[in-house]
């Protein structure tokens, strides 16, 4: 579905979208794995926008620092993000950056805010730090 | 063989004619197009049930079986089971009895009398009950005991007329419920727990609530939620006369001449077509399916749908507007016990000034994290980052939101129809929906709105948002009043009986009836209508 490094792309921007603090942040949870699953079945008319939004990000981060998304830092990261989030783009962005964005964001939550049976919850991190429990 | 009674959908309504009329001798057929789903099916899926269905659902129709939505703007969308605009209500055996809520409102004396209190503003169809208040109190009467109500007897008896108890005591307060409890008083209002479909002792040989997370939407692990599925349709099968046939879709009601129901065709999981024959015809298929069906069941006589005879068919459809404000308090006020609606207050649904009508408030069941995400968030907070999680960490065990279900003022411009182009995997026309809420319902919600940010000020939140709702059409889980009960056959679709106007023996039982729906959940006056017409044919000898 996507080559390593637009793989490296994803798994960059899902841990900066859901960062790891004192709880574990989305890919110790196991977004990445959920996405995945996620494009392959209810997802699946997706995978063209996502495809396309992370070759555009790695241009942003070639243009802007010289390097790819994966190897900017914290801080550089969550700076290219919130400007392509306020649709401050200079690469060529072939679907809409700010809306994309948004939506990917928004999938990254329904993995990690989930039933962990989906994969992006492991353990139940998310309901642990935030108090909600099944019990059923 | 031909059956006394013919019921199609084994719902709330249908569920409960079904054991009322088995019970009095009649050999019954009961016909629901989905599968007895129980807890064991039951996923637990946070994306995929009947309070988020984002890609699915727990028990619903699948994709085969697709609606129209037409917008104010005159957009139209094809719409799937699990979209927005589709309207949905589940499909199983109990249909969404076997995984709502279960609040078990009455509706007040005057819900009844719309009109007579208020006149008839502008563009909207309010009108009166053919029926009163005292009607229908003994048949709410019967569901509160033979399904299973708890509920706060005393505080109800202010309020509503009503001869007995309730079975049950009502579920205990929750953290936030005590607060909202104290803040009332502050108020001056009053308040007190809603009247559940939930065991809070074991009754009826079924366990009581054992307080999980997951309330409505779901189905329940433990037996606790009382629907048609566990009470009023087992009764049925349980007397030997009633035929319990799911997986069953009813296409059209079949008539003997012009004035007489024979029947219905209907089509199993397999493809087979079947006729099955019946003295008397219940349509209990919900209020967006129960038209379609007559609709699809045209006849030469009655060229636009059985019981169109004054192009009512399919009109004022409505469900509720839900204003709600969400507010932050200081300190943690989850304390995770399900099912979490524990305090609510009726003052507001009457004797609001300058405004039509009113609604209940209340706290609200436990709310899923990722609803809490997608709904709750304010608007200025990041969708990301650091700032989003740590909202989220902060705010979901210290939220309290107040909403509640408006009365809405009912239009006939809001409606269903049949799609001429889209239709359903058997070839059968699908339903059209159109309209919007009357401005008169938005007044009002706005109205509530208010009180709703009042209730959460008094308890003490450093902040509040959330705004007042203007959707467009209003119906799904509420969905009611498109075949309009009255005297009157020019402006309504049955008799007072539930009996369609012109036909000997063609009824509905189902939230269709409505005239209007109520500033409650429904469903309490669905199951007592439905008995209360069940009751009358086995009255009048069927
Ligand atoms: C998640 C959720 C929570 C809710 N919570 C509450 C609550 O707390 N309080 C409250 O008062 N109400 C609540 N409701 C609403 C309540 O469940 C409905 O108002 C009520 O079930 C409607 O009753 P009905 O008889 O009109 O239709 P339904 O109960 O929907 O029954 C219709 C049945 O007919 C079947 N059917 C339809 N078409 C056909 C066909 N062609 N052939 C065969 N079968 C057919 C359907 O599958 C269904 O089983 C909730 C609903 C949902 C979904
Ligand atoms: S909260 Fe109680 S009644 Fe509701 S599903 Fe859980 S156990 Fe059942």
């Amino acid at each position: 579905m996507f080559d390593a490094t637009q793989l490296a792309t994803l798994r960059t921007l899902i841990e900066r979208f859901i960062p790891t603090d004192d709880v574990p942040g989305g890919i110790a949870a196991g977004v990445d794995t959920y996405l995945i699953g996620f494009l392959q079945a209810d997802g699946a008319g997706f995978v063209l926008r996502y495809s396309q939004t992370l070759t555009a990000l790695d241009a942003e981060a070639q243009l802007r620092h010289g390097m790819v998304f994966s190897a900017l830092s914290a801080v550089d990261a969550d700076g290219l993000i919130t400007a392509v989030w306020n649709n401050q783009t200079s690469a060529v962005w072939l679907c809409d950056a700010a809306s994309t964005l948004a939506l990917i964001a928004e999938h990254c939550a329904e993995g990690f805010y989930t039933d962990p049976r989906h994969g992006g919850n492991a353990r139940g991190t998310s309901w642990h730090s935030i108090g909600f429990e099944e019990r059923r | 063989m031909t059956y006394d009674v013919l019921i199609v959908g084994a719902g709330a309504g249908g569920g409960v004619a079904a054991a009322v009329l088995a019970e009095s001798g009649a050999k019954v057929l009961l016909l629901e197009r989905g599968t007895h789903f129980t807890y064991a099916d039951e996923q637990s899926d946070h994306l995929r049930n009947h309070r988020l269905s984002q890609y699915g659902q727990n028990t619903g129709p699948d994709s085969g079986h697709p609606r129209v939505l037409v917008n104010p703007d005159g957009s139209e969308h094809v719409q799937l089971p699990h979209h927005g605009g589709y309207h949905n209500n589940a499909m199983a055996v109990g249909s969404s009895t076997m995984l709502y809520g279960g609040q078990a409102w009455r509706f007040m004396p005057d819900d009844f009398r719309m009109q007579t209190r208020y006149g008839r503003p502008a563009g909207s169809s309010l009108a009166d009950w053919p029926i009163t208040y005292a009607d229908l109190a003994p048949y709410y009467e019967r569901i509160e005991r033979e399904l299973g109500v708890a509920g706060d007897s005393a505080q109800s008896a202010e309020r509503w007329p009503r001869a007995n108890a309730y079975p049950m005591p009502p579920v205990p307060l929750t953290l936030r419920g005590r607060i909202l409890a104290d803040a009332a008083q502050r108020l001056g209002w009053h308040a007190f727990t809603p009247p559940l479909l939930i065991n809070t002792l074991p009754y009826q040989n079924r366990r009581a609530c054992a307080k999980c997370g997951l309330c409505v939407g779901f189905a329940c692990p433990v037996d606790a939620k009382n629907g048609t599925h566990n009470t009023m349709i087992p009764r049925a099968v349980a007397t030997g006369n009633c035929t319990l046939i799911t997986e069953a879709f009813v296409l059209r009601v079949l008539m003997a001449d012009a004035h007489t129901a024979s029947g219905v065709e209907y089509v199993t999981a397999d493809g087979t077509h079947h006729v099955a024959h019946a003295a008397t015809v219940i349509i209990s298929a919900s209020a967006i399916e129960t038209p379609r069906l007559l609709m699809n069941s045209a006849t030469s006589t009655s060229p636009t749908g059985l019981g169109n005879h004054s192009d009512q068919l399919g009109r004022h459809l409505q469900g509720h507007v839900y204003p709600r404000s969400i507010g932050l308090m200081k300190n943690p006020v989850y304390d995770g016990d399900g099912p979490g609606v524990s305090i609510g207050t009726v003052d507001f649904n009457h004797a609001n000034p300058n405004v039509i009508g009113g609604g209940m408030l209340a706290d609200e069941f436990i709310t899923l994290p990722i609803v809490f995400w997608k709904r709750f968030m304010p608007p200025e907070v990041p969708r990301w980052g650091k700032a989003a999680k740590d909202f989220m960490r902060y705010a979901y065990p210290r939220f309290i939101d107040i909403t509640g279900p408006v009365q809405e003022i009912p239009t006939p411009d809001a409606r269903v129809t049949l799609d001429t182009s889209v239709r359903d995997r058997y070839g059968v026309p699908v339903a059209r929906l159109s309209g919007k809420v009357h401005p008169e319902s938005v007044r009002t919600a706005a109205y509530m709105h208010t009180k709703a940010r009042e209730w959460l000020e008094a308890a003490g939140v450093e902040r509040q948002w959330g705004n007042p709702p203007n959707p467009g059409l209003s119906a799904g889980q509420h969905q009611a009043g498109t075949c309009r009960m009255g005297d009157d056959p020019a402006s309504s679709v049955t008799d007072r009986n539930g009996k369609i106007h012109g036909i000997t023996n063609l009824y509905v039982a189902d939230g269709s009836l409505h005239v209007t729906n109520g500033g409650f959940n429904p469903v309490l006056t669905i199951l007592a209508n439905a008995y209360r017409i069940a009751d009358g044919i086995v009255a009048r000898g069927r």
